[in-house]
């Protein structure tokens, strides 16, 4: 095992790693920019080297730095955790030139992986069904058409080199093209540094269904079962759960032996993702390999009761699986709420800042990965994610429920989050009797909205009694000390809290 | 005296209890009173049942701010509400002085001609420049924020008479951005 880890990220998953590392006795090395001289990670690590500026890239993708301080730091590995780093061949190749582990999987399968049109070809040759469109990337107007008119609309144009929702338009019939190619280009190249695109045929209300993948060095290959990833908003997740509700045994078998043929094609090491559409006859195509640890991994966790991340630095050190696929067993259901700092009253625009009063929620099967605190301010130039919370229940509707009291019980003010979006989707109808698609959000839930009209003043009664009740139940630590009133107190007591007059 | 203040989508009511401690409780709104009957103790957004002049409602708190509005929903119907506690103690004395954003009635010319900052962020793109003419709608410019773009439109047709920032700089919530006169 490595004596020595650098983690090359922030915020929670952070943390999540160098918890990891210490169950199993490595010591970590933290970085951190400007904007997190105040993190968490920070405190939590063994050291911690500041990287630069607060623009990620000129601190938490800057390569050189990072493989300078793990050289002098003597790390014997570097986790790069998801996002930033996480899936760059060029980091993956400068931490083999300086003889540091890369903690994921092979250069090669990041190449082959982070262009779609290769891996789309990769995984058809290796008998995985690929969803309908071009093979290679396209290069104007006429082929998207020709493709197109072949899959039949509507179809969506994907940057190659890009991957989770962006980079990616949809054309409804031919008079969009041009628009539509133009949008995903640019788009394609500001955010991937390329502009390369091809096509893909947009399937009918899919089921987005992800399998966890775990192969070592020796050749070992398992998965831990699936994960029902539908719940999203502008092709971004939001709500993820395992196990799927409309997954039975043998789906399961067959899907998981997919995910396990389309790793085995590109030779893949370290946790994976395969993911996958699935129509509603059960039908289902490959989408992507994510070539990282991902966001949604506790869910997983939490039911198989296997540690993904510590098994990632285990194979990086070159361990062998201790178990094979017959050991796995799902225990239970586990879902998880991706909480971001946006407003879901205002078109979920980003609200950073100052968390003025943090309380998690807690109790049994509850597990809240964040790097929040009372206090903390949240910085503009990152990702919005600031919490994950998870809730595991002995079946789905116990998981729910649980859920449920956990979004009520947490406590963040100060910043605008989308607690309440998510306090609404497990409220919804569909989503508890599971029937969810991946455009369930945009249909069902569409955005939160404000009332600009009231019927009566019978509920602005109902509504300010409760406000001013439950008010002074909160001055007075819940109405058992009587209310002291603000008269009768001395003067001089008040200038302790308020600034006196000048 | 237990007078509140409270402003429901920026219409504003004057709110008092009456016979505290007592169920039903009376609770005048403006100038009507209502008998008031809670079915369980308050906690944090967990749904009350309430009873007014014996019409049952739903109520529920999603988010306490302590000076930002916040939500509470009645009956699945969503509003967004301030809320003014009124007690003459020296420190809110001092409070009512100062003029507050609840309290502006009318934005000045300046304020109305003034695009600010929705949301803290990064000037990434500048597209007017001084004397730039512009139509409603017109990109002014871009502010990224967590890793989102989101643009900046002229809420109306004008002259831009000032840009007050450049290219890469940071800006607070509420903070001009453009005078389009």
């Amino acid at each position: 095992m490595f004596k020595k880890v650098l983690i090359a990220n922030r915020g929670e998953i952070a943390l999540r790693i160098i918890r990891a590392c210490k169950e199993l006795d490595v010591k970590t090395v933290a970085v951190y920019s400007e904007a997190d001289k105040d993190a968490l990670h920070i405190e939590y690590a063994d050291e911690c080297y500041s990287i630069g500026p607060s623009p990620p890239t000129q601190s938490y993708l800057n390569i050189k730095t990072i493989i300078k301080i793990a050289k002098n730091t003597a790390s014997e590995a570097i986790h790069p955790g998801y996002g930033f780093l996480a899936q760059i061949p060029a980091f993956a190749k400068a931490c083999q030139s300086n003889n540091i582990e890369f903690i994921g999987p092979s250069i090669e399968v990041l190449k082959k992986m982070g262009n779609k049109v290769m891996a789309r070809k990769i995984m058809a040759d290796a008998g995985v069904s690929v969803i309908p469109g071009s093979m290679d990337a396209v290069k104007d107007e006429d082929e998207v058409e020709e493709v197109a008119e072949k899959v039949g609309y509507p179809v969506f144009v994907k940057a190659v080199f890009g991957g989770g929702g962006k980079g990616m338009r949809l054309i409804k019939n031919n008079k969009g093209i041009p628009r539509a190619m133009e949008l995903a280009r640019l788009e394609a190249e500001s955010s991937f540094g390329s502009p390369e695109i091809y096509v893909e045929k947009m399937l009918r209300n899919p089921r987005h269904i992800e399998f966890q993948v775990l192969a070592d060095k020796k050749g070992n290959i398992i998965h831990l079962g699936e994960r029902e990833c539908s719940i999203q908003r502008k092709y971004q997740k939001l709500i993820e759960e395992t196990p799927s509700p409309m997954m039975t045994e043998e789906l399961r078998n067959v899907m998981g032996k997919k995910a396990i043929q389309a790793a085995k094609a590109i030779n893949y090491t370290s946790v994976g993702t395969t993911e996958f559409l699935v129509n509603k006859d059960s039908s289902f195509c490959f989408l992507e390999m994510n070539t990282r640890l991902q966001v949604e991994h506790l869910i997983t966790e939490m039911v198989t009761g296997i540690d993904i991340v510590k098994e990632q630095i285990k194979i990086a050190a070159g361990e062998e699986l201790g178990y094979k696929q017959d050991d796995i067993m799902m225990r239970g259901h586990a879902l998880n709420c991706r909480i971001n700092s946006e407003d879901p009253y205002r078109g979920f625009v980003p609200s950073p800042g100052t968390v003025t009063e943090y309380r998690p929620s807690g109790g049994f099967g509850i597990r809240v990965d964040s790097a929040l605190y009372s206090g903390y301010a949240i910085p503009v130039f990152y990702d919005s994610l600031i919490a994950k919370l998870a809730a595991w229940g002995l079946n789905r509707s116990e998981a729910l429920q649980r859920m449920r009291n956990a979004l009520n019980e947490y406590h963040i003010e100060g910043v605008e989050t989308t607690i309440p979006f998510h306090k609404r989707i497990l409220e919804d109808e569909s989503f508890k009797r599971g029937d969810v698609h991946t455009r369930f959000v945009e249909e069902r839930i569409g955005s939160l909205v404000i009332e600009e009209k009231y019927e009566d003043e019978e509920e602005v009664a109902a509504l300010s009694a409760v406000l001013v009740k439950y008010l002074r139940n909160r001055q007075t630590g819940l109405a058992v000390i009587p209310q002291r009133k603000a008269r009768n107190m001395s003067k001089w007591r008040m200038v302790r809290r308020h600034r006196l007059p000048r | 005296m237990r007078e509140h203040r409270v402003r429901v989508n920026n219409k504003e009511h004057e709110v008092r209890l009456l016979d505290m401690g007592k169920t039903p409780y009376r609770v005048e709104v403006d100038d009507k009173t209502y008998k008031v009957d809670f079915s369980n103790e308050i906690t944090d957004s967990t749904p009350v049942l309430i009873k007014v002049n014996g019409k049952r409602h739903t109520v529920e708190i999603n988010k306490f701010n302590k000076d930002a509005p916040f939500h509470i929903k009645v009956n699945d119907r969503l509003f967004k509400v301030q809320y003014e506690r009124r007690e003459r103690t020296p420190s809110q004395i001092m409070e009512t002085i100062q003029p507050t954003l609840k309290t502006q009635p009318v934005k000045s010319i300046a304020e109305r001609n003034t695009v600010t900052a929705f949301m803290p962020g990064r000037v990434v793109l500048l597209k007017v420049k001084l004397g730039d003419s512009v139509k409603v709608g017109d990109t002014l410019c871009v502010l990224e924020s967590m890793k989102m773009e989101n643009e900046i439109t002229a809420p109306k047709a004008g002259v831009v008479q000032e840009v007050k920032v450049s290219e890469g700089l940071m800006v607070n919530k509420g903070e001009p951005l453009v005078i389009i006169k």
